[in-house]
């Protein structure tokens, strides 16, 4: 017995560390505020959870990481995943850039990499995918599938890890549906998804009815995988993040702005599991006084520009009581003046033309940099804009001088099918100092079939926004986390040769012509008549013969008219002898062959 | 001899009648135990299925109906996962809503209805006929997430309810297609035949709601409809602020019934069936019960509309901390340490930029 | 051709190449279609150029052949892309002349062995020596002339390459050139599907004088076949890939674009139900090529240009993609049938269907797609009529036809029990 129970101790003792060796994992919690130049406050929650999970069986085992994710990871090749789900527009010229960019509805991004996968598998997988998370997070994601997706070549590198020396392939697959909308059923599963109770900790300040009445909204998912080597010691990042924009002014209490006042209540306390609960506040905009002050100050110098932050760590806080910052307009302040200057590069986009017959889509990319700045520019245009590239045009508008047309360094382009597949665009294209380029390029609107009309076909068909991405050599605006780190707190002080920046544009609703959805048995008729009014002529010269029938002396008044024709069956069967008699031959004929036939059986 | 042989005769044929007699005496009537546990119910799980099949702003009282009723089976404990909600279009975030991520059942913001932590499985343009239909007899596409899909077996009881704009014999989805009854009922037959429920309540508020029902030939099907053929179903009031009804009269009335249910509570399927009657409804509520072998007086509400399992507390102790607890948890500290050294191991990001396209 | 005539081509040319100057004219969805406008060759031409497969997206419906050809006139002379569409058009024109010619003179030719068996006081009825300048002017006149082609031409359509080839088939057909013609033929067959039916007047022209009728027509098929899989294989060897059938002749087919136009198939396919779409998908095909094809091969075999003449129009009528400039050819033969307009009971029926509907069309057209004041409903209509009015055409010259063959034999009056007669198909 005592040796039994001693081969179990060891035994136990042996697997235990590796175990825990190898599911190592960590969880943070971070907040970030920031009221904005033009008086909007942006508020950024990110959840990292930081998974060391090393060979790929441990992912059976899950602790902090939802399961859901773990096993999205054994079911598919799946690398890197970006999920967002948008409500309104970022405005990047008073919002600044923000830490995570996503586009208005829902967007997905994931790469997939193994040893010999192909194209076709990565079709079947990202359909999936995107249907598994669609059950996670309450979103129509499982209307992405070859119709909508693209794989761009310039815009998107991967952000993970293979550590593989040899070469594995990798595929990305994108696609948008602006049409989606992002409401309380997205939001609970999305909180969900973290180790603590929606009801507690960071994720407690996000309630539905104050997270939808803001100016934006945005619901992000982050997952990688960063190894070591191929599939083994491997760590898996999750992040979720929240983004929203606040029109304080709406709030009431003019314009000063509170924890409360943003989120219904206050922080009740932090998430037991988190390694780190902190608040980050932005204090460059020296307008507000806060209360209570924060617990320490911080300053990141990143590519040329500074900011202070202050601090509260959330876990350091005793009591049970709420948590609250307040944002207080200083009364001794000198009338502000706007001194951020805009960020350094915008977009936006336009749909051009009247009618629905042909139109054009321009975008309009801002250089405010004083260099020339590197451009990747995707548009992915659904199957239903019908889109002409000989139209295709660069035009430089210099802020002061003439405007010029250029040609893109470099050119992607997949002509898209209907109902297969979208029209995909790159261009690579360098945007001088100063200027704006516009890109414009025609298209037609088409016609389709009546049942592929959504029920509300008036509402007008979306285009998903154009993403543009650059690379900054100053740090201005700029607050995405570095791509070797996974926390918000990681992008201070984090200074690199050059900022990669991604930006949307504005998605854009187009209004086909729609046929009238009540005609279908009508027009199948009509048409068939129109056929038919053609088969019986054509039938008639070709089968018959002409005979010659007696023209009987003809009443001229309408009157005699009338009951000749009346008459004319019996007119026909008494004038035309010629015909009877062939009748009644047929008939003779037909009968004997009949007596034939009875005399055979 | 043979007189005591006929008599012996008679007295033996007597002897039959009378045991014939007795034993259909006794056939007159079902074996008390036979009909006690016809009358209990089998059901090992409940499973909801909601659906508001109207689009539009202006149809937010169906949203509200739907929701009435998944915001009841949920407090009455069926968990999401065994509630599929279909929700045709979506009226708490609608910019013309001014309480967004808010639905109310009553001008006077009694109920939200939407929550704060409502699950929509099928939304917007995937509410169609081919998807509830598939829903129903379990023939979902390949690749469905789990969350989409109805699970049932043959131990489920099964709430089905619909919502939307009728006529005689359908029922319209989305504006753009529509439902027959004739469907419906092969639907629910195949789920019969593939033993995908136990029970079914079957639940309709639309205009001549009762017509849906008509077609069902499946046993153990329990329906109700807010309103007779040739009747409409009619909302309840509006709400002069957003300036559209807010719920139907019908669903109204059965979600006042419903707030008034506990988990506990002993009120039946024969109390529900009686709610709403003419006067405040306006329309006729139909009832189909042939199809149904239970008595519905003696049915628990929360044997559809709820999730009761009970729950036996063990007193005995059970015994599972680990041996040498101590080392253990040494052990994994240690380890922890170990990989978080190791967890800062060197690996090389590829550059985000194609910059070497602009040399 | 003499000094007037070409003044008249001249004059042609230059309304041609004035009326190019109105780039709306190209952009009417009556006159350019998905199969046959300039802006989608534009666009073949530049994703060739860009070496971008132009058959992987679904914009561009021409052959490699042309697209190749095209792209190199780009390349040199792109300035004068409008006017090599002008001279083309200009030498169907011409070639529409000489062909007519050519048939006035053989049908003089065969009255004469013929002129026995005519009924006396026919005269009116038989081609007269006068025919030989009068037809083949009208002839000339209707193509360059008749607004529709103009517009055509002006629209930059590619349906201007689409008439040549044809008037060239009938060329060589009525000039005796088999393989020209047959080489000719298959080109446009593999553009536009649809005239592969003008194989039967083909074989019936060129086995009339054949002792072995069926071996000839059997070589002569042998010899379209083969020479359709030459320009197909050629085609492949210019790009490598045989992307461009699907593009072409699976894009005329399936009707996969449901943008308008003149013809019947747009709305009809758009309100279709789906499961039902195969089947009247191969309905409208069969009745746009073959239905027709052998009842009417068996009853014109002696008239195989009338043959001709209506499998065009028939075809330009019922194609998945029809526009006015396929409409403005068939209109072009109708003076070759000058003898049979005695017949023609509809002509003032038609005439106003046309005038009526293709002035309705543009303002129709405007109401629904600019000021959404109108629906789709109200275009189909004109369509719809527009259709039913060059199918009324078609069968009047059937009808004529008849008509003339048998008065031409029996007298223009007929008389039975010393009453006149009507002449009526039973």
């Amino acid at each position: 017995m005592e040796l039994k129970i001693k081969i179990i101790c060891f035994i136990a003792l042996l697997v235990s560390p590796i175990g825990a060796v190898k599911e190592f994992s960590e969880f943070h919690e971070e907040l970030y505020i920031r009221p904005t130049s033009s008086g909007h406050v942006n508020t950024f929650f990110q959840f990292t959870t930081r998974w060391h999970y090393g060979d790929r069986e441990n992912l059976h085992n899950t602790q902090l990481i939802p399961r859901p994710i773990a096993e999205t990871l054994l079911l598919y090749d799946v690398k890197e995943l970006h999920i967002g789900l948008t409500q309104g527009l970022w405005r990047y010229e008073t919002f600044g850039y923000p830490v995570v960019d996503s586009a208005p509805g829902a967007e997905v991004r994931a790469w997939f990499a193994a040893e010999n996968l192909t194209s076709a598998d990565v079709d079947d997988q990202w359909t999936k995918l995107a249907s598994t998370f669609s059950g996670i997070l309450c979103a129509s994601l499982n209307f992405i599938d070859k119709t909508n997706s693209v794989e761009p070549k310039y815009s998107f590198r991967p952000t993970f890890a293979t550590g593989s020396k040899v070469n594995v392939p990798q595929f990305v697959r994108y696609a948008t549906l602006p049409r989606e909308i992002v409401c309380t059923e997205n939001l609970t599963p999305w909180k969900k998804l973290l180790p603590c109770n929606s009801k507690q900790s960071f994720a407690s300040l996000l309630n539905s009815g104050y997270v939808h009445n803001t100016n934006y909204h945005s619901l992000g998912m982050k997952m990688r995988t960063i190894c070591e080597s191929h599939n083994t010691n491997c760590i898996l990042e999750f992040t979720e993040t929240a983004n929203m924009v606040y029109d304080p002014k709406l709030l009431g209490a003019n314009g000063d702005f509170s924890l409360r006042r943003l989120f219904g209540q206050g922080l009740n306390g932090h998430c037991a599991l988190a390694k780190s609960s902190k608040i980050y506040v932005n204090l460059d905009d020296q307008s507000y006084d806060l209360t209570p002050l924060p617990m320490y100050n911080t300053t990141s110098k990143r590519g040329g520009s500074t900011s202070t932050f202050g601090v509260y760590d959330i876990q350091r806080l005793d009591g049970d009581k709420l948590f609250n910052i307040a944002w207080i307009k200083s009364k001794n302040n000198k009338p502000s003046i706007l001194l951020t200057p805009p960020p350094p590069l915008y977009a936006h986009r336009y749909i051009l033309g009247h009618g629905q017959e042909r139109g054009q889509i321009v975008t309009q990319i801002t250089n405010k940099h004083y260099h020339a700045l590197p451009i990747v520019f995707q548009e992915n245009i659904p199957w239903f804009v019908p889109s002409y590239m000989h139209t295709l045009k660069l035009i430089v508008q210099p802020s002061n001088g003439v405007e010029y047309q250029i040609q893109p360094r470099v050119m992607h382009y997949i002509p898209g099918v209907q109902r297969v597949r979208p029209y995909h665009l790159e261009l690579l294209f360098e945007i001088p100092a100063m200027s704006t380029v516009q890109i414009s390029f025609d298209f037609d609107y088409i016609f389709l079939k009546w049942l592929e009309y959504p029920p509300d076909a008036n509402h007008g068909h979306y285009l998903g926004s154009a993403i543009i991405t650059t690379q900054l050599p100053i740090g201005r605006n700029y607050t995405a986390i570095p791509i070797d780190k996974h926390l918000f707190v990681d992008s201070f002080n984090a200074t690199r040769s050059s900022y990669f920046l991604e930006i949307r544009t504005e998605s854009l609703i187009l209004s086909l012509p729609t046929p009238d959805f009540s005609m279908p048995y009508n027009v199948i008729c009509l048409a068939c008549t129109v056929v038919a009014l053609a088969f019986g002529p054509i039938h008639s010269v070709a089968t018959k013969r002409i005979v010659i029938e007696q023209k009987d002396g003809q009443p001229q008044s309408l009157k005699g008219k009338v009951l000749q024709k009346l008459f004319r069956r019996k007119q026909n069967n008494a004038g035309n002898s010629t015909k009877e008699v062939e009748q009644h031959e047929k008939l003779l004929f037909g009968q004997a062959a009949a007596d034939i036939s009875i005399r055979k059986n | 001899m043979r007189i005591s042989r006929q008599t012996l005769l008679l007295l033996s044929m007597l002897f039959c009648i009378y045991t014939q007699i007795a034993g259909q005496e006794q056939n007159n009537q079902l074996p008390e135990k036979y009909v006690e546990s016809v009358q209990r119910s089998t059901h090992t799980n409940n499973w909801a299925v909601l659906v508001d099949a109207s689009r539009f702003w202006f149809n937010y009282r169906h949203v509200a109906n739907v929701l009435s009723i998944y915001r009841s089976v949920k407090r009455l404990g069926i968990p999401d996962s065994q509630i599929i909600l279909m929700l045709a279009d979506d009226m708490a975030c609608n910019a013309r809503n001014p309480r967004p991520g808010q639905v109310y059942n009553n001008a006077k913001q009694h109920i939200n209805v939407y929550g704060d932590d409502v699950e929509v499985d099928y939304r917007g343009y995937e509410v169609t006929v081919e998807n509830f239909v598939r829903l129903l007899t379990g023939r979902t596409q390949n690749g469905t997430a789990r969350s989409k899909k109805l699970l049932t077996d043959a131990g489920s009881n099964v709430l089905i309810y619909l919502t939307g704009h009728g006529g005689d014999g359908f029922l319209k989805f989305q504006d753009s297609e529509e439902i027959t009854s004739q469907e419906l009922a092969d639907a629910v037959e195949q789920m019969w035949e593939k033993k995908r429920y136990n029970e079914l309540f079957f639940m309709v508020d639309t205009c001549q709601a009762a017509s849906l029902y008509e077609k069902f030939t499946s046993p153990n099907v329990l329906a109700v409809a807010s309103s007779l053929v040739g009747e409409d179903s009619l909302s309840h009031h509006v709400d002069q602020s957003i300036g559209v009804y807010m719920i139907d009269r019908y669903t109204y009335y059965a979600l006042e019934f419903l707030e008034r249910v506990q988990p506990n509570s002993k009120k039946s399927m024969g109390e529900f069936l009686q709610v709403c009657p003419k006067r405040v409804c306006i329309s006729t509520v139909g009832v189909r019960k042939d199809l149904y072998r239970r008595d519905p007086n003696k049915v628990p509400i929360t044997d559809f509309f709820g999730s009761i399992r009970p729950t036996q507390i063990s007193t005995g102790r059970i015994n599972i901390t680990l041996e040498d607890e101590e080392d253990f948890i040494n052990a994994a500290i240690a380890a922890e340490e170990e990989a978080a050294q190791r967890s800062t191991f060197k690996v090389e990001f590829p550059s985000q930029f194609p910059t070497e396209l602009f040399k | 051709m003499d000094k007037s005539l070409l003044l008249l081509v001249a004059l042609g040319g230059v309304t041609r190449y004035y009326l190019q100057n109105f780039h709306w004219i190209g952009e009417r969805v009556e006159v350019s279609t998905p199969i046959n406008s300039f802006k989608r060759v534009q666009e073949g031409v530049y994703l060739y150029e860009n070496g971008i497969d132009p058959y992987l997206g679904d914009v561009v419906h021409e052959l490699p052949v042309i697209l190749v050809l095209l792209v190199r006139i780009f390349n040199s002379i792109s300035n004068f892309v409008p006017l090599l569409y002008v001279l083309i058009d200009l030498m169907t024109a011409t070639l529409l002349y000489k062909m007519a010619q050519q048939f006035v003179r053989s049908k003089l030719t065969e009255q004469k062995f013929e002129s026995s068996e005519y009924a006396v006081g026919t005269e009116e009825l038989q081609v007269q020596a006068t025919d030989m300048n009068v037809v083949p002017r009208c002839v000339i006149l209707a193509y360059l002339f008749n607004p529709l082609s103009l517009l055509s031409c002006a629209g930059l359509t590619s349906t201007v390459f689409s008439n040549f080839l044809i008037a060239l088939t009938l060329y060589f057909l009525v000039k005796r050139h088999l393989l020209p013609c047959i080489v000719c033929l298959a080109l446009e067959t593999m553009r536009n599907l649809y005239p592969i039916v003008l194989i039967a007047p083909v074989i019936l022209v060129f086995t009339q004088r054949s002792k072995n009728t069926f071996t000839s027509s059997i070589s002569i098929l042998a010899l379209f076949a083969s020479a359709c899989f030459a320009i197909t294989g050629f085609n492949y060897a210019l790009i490598n890939s045989w992307s461009f059938l699907d593009a072409t002749l699976g894009f005329i087919f399936f009707y996969r674009d449901l943008q308008p136009n003149i013809g019947l198939f747009w709305y009809f396919f758009t309100e279709m139900f789906e499961h039902f779409r195969t089947m009247f998908l191969i309905t409208f095909q069969m009745n746009a090529t073959v239905l027709y094809l052998v009842p009417l091969s068996l009853k014109l075999r002696k008239e195989p240009l009338l043959l001709a003449t209506v499998l065009i129009a028939l075809m330009s009528i019922f194609r998945s993609y029809p526009s006015v400039g396929d409409v403005s050819f068939y209109l072009a033969l109708l003076p070759l049938w000058r003898r049979c307009w005695k017949f023609m009971a509809h002509n003032f029926v038609v005439f106003c269907f046309f005038v009526v509907t293709l002035s309705m069309m543009p303002a129709l057209w405007q109401l629904w797609i600019y000021s959404g004041s109108a629906n789709a409903n109200f275009y189909f209509g004109t369509t719809l009529a527009f259709s039913t009015g060059q199918i009324f055409l078609v069968t009047d010259l059937l009808f004529a036809h008849v008509k003339r063959d048998f008065c031409l034999r029996n007298g223009l009056k007929v008389y039975v029990d010393g009453k006149e007669a009507k002449i009526i198909l039973e």
